[in-house]
């Protein structure tokens, strides 16, 4: 992954100087240089820079936090991409051996369905979690958490569209107007496409940070609208779409609370973190 | 004069290079199996289901059905395994794959069934007595759940009109209401309240009285372990699945339509009569197919279950989606 990867975070609040910013990251030990390929003019710039950044005093507090990490990432991140995998190898593993019960299709329709919110929920917690205890470089988890929170999405609505509807899109579209719990949630999964497909490097560089930022903002609503299909599912126990419920609340007050009261619900990194 | 060598760290104090690096590659494989392995735990921790549930004892001498109003089925029986590991009683977990575990040590002797309201000889049975009323007969039904997935299950019991006889309804008994028993000691999931306890179900009295309306005490030719409802359940053939009340402590015969727990629950949702019909679809979920516990497929839903034949008489004239 490159540095320019947190752009989006960066131009939160000033879009015009995204690359002087990225190129702060020099702050760090040299190996932060070789934690991806780096696109060659970040890294023409970053030479020519680090001179004045480096003497810039060391604590910024309002801006600290969205300089993007100099901490090397990359095996944590392969470690959350190894260990993201194991419900879904897992599952198949249990399916292959008959050990998912009396009906195999409904528990990987259930799973795969609470697998979606908790990486969707998983994601929206690194922006609290990396404000919160000042540790910048876990951006670097988000879009790897999202996109296997639309993954396992996918799967679940593959699981529901096959073994359920057997591909009748007839009796799929009857679903989508005549009951509710079906609307939202395919709302819900609709609405992650498009994130999912501009998650790239280049589709950040494409729309700009502020109008990407503003479009992935939809996932607080697919987040939202997944608790609600999960609650209006449910039989009569809704012990568990509650707990998803109050999770997502929380990553979302965190939001509003940060808007309004960052000294309250941010940390400062330290130098070691950045 | 003393000049400090660059280097006095001693060549010997230096780790090898090569040890260095394998000492980093070892960390990195402890924790990249380490994070697999919590996922993996974690996941099985939330998804896996606990020990298996003791079977349950032969029961003597039993007998094909007496009726010749029974119909015979020639489908498949669904596993024992399946029957005794997926169900739904909501005292013990709401989750399927759970109950039978969580429902192990239930104890169902002694048990007692008060029979009881408008009845000539009210009575409070000994569950050993009141199984001798009428010998043991094998009931093969199919069982439709209204959550869209069914079975074919072998049950043994006798027809509850037995034990009406015996108490004898009064003239204007029209209906038979039902409880469970609600043990918070045995019952863990009790003090959630995701239903109104005790449970509770009803019949009309032609209803309870019909030949295919049983009382179960067993399945597979064994007595039924906790899960499927011992030491009595009831098992009505073309009603969804929740009609069929398990641990049954009490049966009262009444005047009024007595309340039903799931009608209580979500009365959108799920009617008194609750008879399986395809063309009445559950406001989440249509109810013109199912699946069949064991298949991939799934199979259309007959009208009443497939016991048209034999119950649509008890309707007739009646608007059956109005009377859901």
């Amino acid at each position: 992954m490159t540095s320019n990867e947190d752009r989006p975070i960066i131009s939160e609040s000033q879009p015009s100087s995204v690359v002087g910013r990225a190129s702060s990251s020099v702050i760090g030990p040299p190996s932060s240089s070789v934690t991806g390929p780096p696109s060659s003019s970040v890294t023409g710039r970053r030479s020519s820079v680090s001179s004045s950044v480096i003497d810039r005093p060391p604590s910024v507090p309002s801006s600290v936090a969205r300089r993007p990490s100099s901490v090397d990432t990359r095996f944590a991140q392969f470690t959350i991409f190894v260990s993201s995998a194991v419900p879904i190898t897992l599952l198949g593993w249990d399916w292959y051996h008959h050990r998912l019960g009396a009906n195999p299709t409904e528990f990987a329709t259930r799973t795969t369905g609470a697998l979606t919110l908790l990486f969707l929920i998983l994601s929206l917690a690194v922006t609290p979690l990396r404000k919160a205890l000042g540790l910048p470089w876990m951006i670097k988890f988000r879009r790897l958490l999202g996109l296997y929170g639309f993954f396992y999405g996918c799967v679940h609505l593959l699981t529901y569209v096959w073994f359920d509807k057997f591909f009748g899109f007839g009796l799929i579209g009857e679903d989508i107007v005549k009951r509710p719990f079906i609307t939202v949630g395919m709302a819900s999964f609709v609405m992650l496409v498009p994130l999912a497909l501009t998650s790239t490097q280049k589709s950040i560089k494409r729309l700009g940070g502020k109008r990407w930022n503003r479009l992935h903002r939809l996932v607080y609503l697919s987040a939202a609208g997944g608790v609600i299909h999960y609650y209006m599912l449910v039989k009569a126990d809704t012990r568990e779409p509650i707990l998803f419920g109050v999770a997502v609340a929380m990553v979302l007050v965190y939001r509003v609370l940060n808007k309004f009261f960052p000294k309250w619900t941010q940390r400062t990194p330290s130098r070691a973190q950045r | 004069m003393l000049i400090k060598k660059p280097d006095d760290i001693k060549s010997s104090e230096i780790t090898d290079k090569e040890l260095y690096l394998n000492r980093r590659t070892f960390i990195r494989g402890a924790a990249l199996t380490g994070g697999a392995l919590a996922t993996g735990l974690v996941y099985r921790y939330f998804t896996g289901h606990g020990e298996q549930a003791q079977p349950g004892e032969k029961i003597a001498d039993v007998q094909a059905p007496q009726e010749t109003a029974v119909p015979p089925l020639n489908e498949k029986n669904t596993p024992y395994e399946d029957i005794t590991h997926y169900n739904n009683f909501y005292e013990f977990s709401t989750d399927k794959l759970e109950v039978a575990n969580k429902a192990r040590r239930f104890v169902t002797r002694p048990w007692t069934v008060a029979v009881e309201g408008l009845v000539q000889k009210p009575r409070v049975f000994d569950i050993d007595d009141l199984l001798k009323i009428s010998p043991p007969e094998e009931r093969i039904y199919r069982h439709r759940c209204v959550e869209r997935w069914s079975m074919v299950i072998p049950w043994v019991g006798f027809p509850l009109a037995k034990l009406l006889d015996q108490v004898q309804p009064l003239s204007q008994a029209k209906y038979v209401a039902f409880e469970t028993l609600a043990d918070r000691k045995q019952m863990p999931n009790l003090s959630s309240d995701v239903l109104d306890w005790p449970y509770i179900e009803g019949l009309r009295l032609d209803e309870a009285m019909h030949p295919l309306t049983i009382l179960a005490s067993g399945l597979y030719g064994e007595t039924l372990p906790p899960q499927n409802g011992a030491p009595l359940r009831l098992v009505v053939p073309w009603k969804y699945g929740f009609k069929g009340i398990k641990s049954i402590v009490r049966i009262k015969v009444v005047e009024d339509q007595p309340p039903t727990a799931w009608n209580i629950a979500g009365p959108r949702e799920y009617g008194f009569y609750s008879n399986v019909n395809p063309n009445r679809d559950h406001p989440r979920w249509s109810q013109k197919t199912e699946r069949r516990i064991g298949e991939f497929g799934l199979r259309d839903t007959l009208m009443f279950n497939g016991y048209g034949d034999q119950v649509s008489q008890l309707y007739t004239g009646m608007d059956l989606i109005k009377y859901f």
